[in-house]
């Protein structure tokens, strides 16, 4: 924690484990990312297992979790696998420094939003009396957490290959 | 994904506007046909402000989001 209050610029810390497997999946995309930001972006990796005062001192509650710091300074925060698109994204706008553009991925003023809309319509269906108002308030639930969801993570790297995370060489 | 074209203040308006809307018509505080009315017509805004994203402003080259 001392590091990183210390570090100027742009960190990243990914917390990971040896046996999660998002992690695993996520590890070649995330090696890449992190080569391509080598000099801008520099990648620190915690491992869960090794370091769990760190993990607890940066108040990571699931893993893979990403945290972007700048000049020690948390500005963002991601948890859950990542595509090479969405990594390269997020090293992307770590390495901008100090600008008005939002973070990638969805706010947590959007989130709330969503979720706040979801039990809203979720009370009118019981005080209404409309079960099929339930179907909604889920639609727009899961609208909340789509991005956290890893069962969509994974229906969504099927449909997009392209976003799939390239070759690396032998 | 689609382009977001309200700001943050435009969305919570339309969601809060939406589900007022949704409340007085399926709720029964309206009856006849304004109550039928404002049953559907209350997903519009609703979605648009969830979405953020308004078909009518695309149509006009209009935003509340700022550049």
């Amino acid at each position: 924690m001392a590091r990183l209050a210390a570090q100027p610029g742009p960190v990243i810390v990914e917390v990971w484990a040896p046996w999660c497997g998002p992690c695993r999946a996520m590890a070649p995309a995330l090696e890449k990312v992190a080569g391509e930001f080598e000099g801008r972006v520099p990648l620190w990796r915690i491992n869960a297992d090794e370091d769990a005062a760190s993990v607890q001192a940066l108040r990571v509650m699931g893993i893979p979790t990403m945290i972007v710091y700048r000049d020690g300074v948390e500005v963002n925060r991601r948890s859950g696998q990542a595509s090479y698109a969405e990594l390269t994204a997020l090293f992307a706008w770590a390495s901008a420094g100090e600008s008005s553009t939002p973070p990638p991925g969805m706010s947590g003023q959007v989130r709330m939003l969503r979720l706040g809309s979801a039990l809203a319509v979720l009370l009118l269906a019981i005080a209404a009396s409309q079960p099929w108002l339930i179907l909604v308030a889920a639609i727009i639930f899961f609208s909340a957490v789509h991005d956290r969801c890893p069962l969509w993570q994974a229906v969504q790297r099927m449909w997009r290959p392209a976003a799939k995370t390239p070759a690396t060489s032998a | 994904m689609v382009k977001v074209n309200e700001a943050g203040w435009d969305r919570i308006a339309r969601v809060v506007l939406g589900i007022v809307m949704l409340v007085l018509g399926w709720g029964g505080f309206v009856g006849g046909w304004l109550g039928v009315v404002l049953q559907w017509l209350g997903f519009v805004p609703l979605i648009t402000g969830l979405v953020g994203w308004c078909p009518l402003y695309s149509l006009f080259r209009f935003q509340t989001k700022s550049a």
